[in-house]
């Protein structure tokens, strides 16, 4: 993993445009620290997201995405759940890269459609299928099916995250449900 | 077994995540440490306020060509459009008859120029026509659901897309057709596609059609991607088409920070994340699109042309905090100052140009009026979506 391939972080300079009172200063490493330990606490729910949509650079776009949200860290008042506000910044970044490597990104399909009829462990098996169900989604529906579904979020929640309204939210887990359904039960006859 | 709604979630929970990359966490701990930071009191958390423009001096910065013709833009405005006030006419010898026309709209959610005349020519198509999809050479049981044309950066480094969604068996599956850059070292499986190039990586497959020209179609099953990328031909055609979007009233969020109209449809400008760290503009209410929009203190400027085709762009951004207003330089010598939405982090701006109106370009000036900096209007090419990045000028 380097972060100076796929997405590079932006720093930008602080000198200009920056709101009364705002003073640039280096990160002191004990703020680092305790962002980092926020970071931890969040990083596999993200990070569970985040592949589902970048795939195999997930590491780099979160990389991005939290330096990102460290810079903004100061800004952070509290109005969502800290979990909910570090979803929102590693979903743009991720949606940012797709759109950016868009050629390479459409789609990380793990080909596990015909891995499921070797299983002989019904809940791996599941796993595998719907693994590539998701795939098979458009990354709109991909992301608010793993954030209601998977990620317990509210569709509230889940459309502060994703930048619609939560009916929207709503419609895009429904036919994510039926397109999934369609795609798990003619792959198992 | 069905696949009921417990059965799917279960299996949804207990998908896997991979672990992180060694050293994910040392490299980032030290990018983090290495990072300047701007130190901002915290604030009480508060609503977005949106400041209309309250007053509007006349200016005579630019020297701009008379035009009678100005005064019955100002009236048709003043007529048609509410919350557009005629606040001067510019040119202290004669400001009766000859000065340019100063031209404001108050209200952040009547913000439309649609009932400026409209004297420019359509924007050129591109040399050469545009490659789409043949629509007779989709295999049985095949059919497209939309398509579009799309720039994601217009001339001089021009990236045009045509898209188009697929479906089959109930599945849907994008094609992309462009001149994206070929990459240096393309993943997947190498395959022959026509004679030409081809990658067959996991869930996609892309090809050259040419020197210039590629296409990806992606999600698809490995099994018939080789074939059906192989069975579809493109064609040139004059113009991309178009996607129909649907006017509506009815903003798709509430809210919205700015609005208005687009060539008769409704557009809103939304902050959708609740530490204001990004805009997400519709034009009508099933077309969207979002770009991060990093308001961080310090950000740079983000600007850009977003449009659709037969209904124009809507020229947005966030600016930095000091800019206090937007002026758009029409063509003709006239302007229209906009109202701006203001958050604690940034300035947000929103101008709908429809076809046919003539702008030069935007000033975004200072709290005494002073231009901070430019941006040029982007000439995005006919019967194109898509959004193109407008550079930020300093002046």
């Amino acid at each position: 993993m380097n972060v100076e391939r796929g997405i590079e972080p932006h720093f930008v300079p602080l000198i200009d445009d920056a709101p009364p009172g705002a003073q640039a200063s280096r990160a002191d490493p004990a703020r680092a620290a305790e962002f980092e330990a926020l970071l931890r606490e969040h990083d596999r729910s993200v990070r569970f997201v985040a592949t589902r949509i970048v795939g195999g650079d997930v590491d780099d776009v979160l990389q991005a995405a939290y330096l990102k949200a460290f810079r903004r860290w100061s800004t952070f008042r509290g109005e969502a759940a800290f979990g909910t506000w570090l979803h929102t910044i590693v979903y743009r970044t991720a949606i940012d890269h797709v759109r950016t490597t868009r050629r390479r990104a459409l789609l990380h399909v793990r080909s596990a459609a015909r891995d499921t009829a070797l299983s002989t462990d019904e809940a791996v098996g599941d796993r595998l299928a719907v693994e590539a169900a998701l795939a098979r989604l458009s990354v709109a529906q991909r992301a608010a099916v793993l954030l209601v579904d998977a990620q317990g979020m509210s569709y509230d929640e889940a459309a502060v995250v994703l930048g619609v309204a939560s009916g929207t939210i709503a419609s895009r887990v429904h036919r994510a449900h039926l397109a999934m359904r369609e795609t798990l039960e003619r792959g198992s006859t | 077994m069905n696949w009921t709604d417990e059965r799917l979630t279960t299996a949804l929970r207990d998908l896997d995540v991979p672990a992180p990359d060694d050293g994910f966490w040392t490299q980032l701990g030290a990018a983090m440490r290495a990072t300047e930071l701007a130190v901002v009191p915290r604030a009480d958390p508060t609503e977005v306020d949106v400041h209309p423009l309250l007053e509007h001096r006349a200016s005579t910065l630019r020297g701009r060509r008379p035009r009678h013709a100005l005064l019955a833009v100002a009236a048709s405005v003043a007529a048609l459009v509410a919350g557009v006030v005629l606040l001067a006419r510019s040119g202290a010898d004669d400001p009766a008859a000859n000065g340019p026309v100063h031209l404001a709209i108050t209200n952040p959610h009547a913000i439309t120029l649609d009932a400026l005349p409209r004297a420019a020519p359509p924007p050129a198509p591109l040399p050469g026509g545009y490659f789409v999809l043949d629509h007779g050479s989709l295999p049985s049981g095949w059919a497209v659901a939309d398509e579009e044309g799309l720039v994601m950066n217009a001339e001089p480094d021009g990236h045009y897309t045509y898209r188009a969604t697929l479906t089959a068996a109930g599945n849907e599956h994008s094609l992309w057709v462009g001149n994206l850059p070929w990459p240096d070292d393309p993943r997947g499986e190498a395959v022959e596609i026509n004679g030409h190039d081809g990658y067959l990586d996991q869930g996609s497959i892309m090809w050259r059609l040419d020197d210039s020209l590629s296409a990806t179609i992606g999600p698809i099953d490995r099994d018939i991607a080789v074939g059906l990328a192989s069975a579809l031909a493109f064609i040139r055609v004059d113009a991309m088409p178009t996607k129909e979007i649907l006017p509506t009233d009815v903003p798709p969020m509430s809210d919205p920070v700015l609005s208005g109209r687009l060539n008769g449809v409704h557009w809103s400008l939304f902050l959708t994340d609740l530490t204001t760290t990004g805009g997400w503009l519709y034009i009508g209410r099933d077309l969207g699109t979002g770009v991060e929009r990093d308001t961080s203190p310090g950000a740079a400027p983000d600007v850009s042309a977003t449009g659709v085709p037969g209904y124009g762009a809507v020229v947005w951004g966030s600016l930095p905090l000091r800019v206090r207003s937007v002026r758009v330089l029409l063509a003709d010598g006239s302007d229209m100052t906009v109202p701006i939405a203001r958050t604690d982090d940034a300035v947000y701006f929103a101008v709908p140009v429809p076809p046919g109106l003539a702008v030069d370009g935007f000033e975004f000036l200072s709290e005494s009026g002073e231009p901070i900096a430019r941006g040029d209007m982007p000439e995005l090419p006919a019967s194109f979506g898509g959004s193109t990045p407008i550079e930020w000028q300093p002046a």
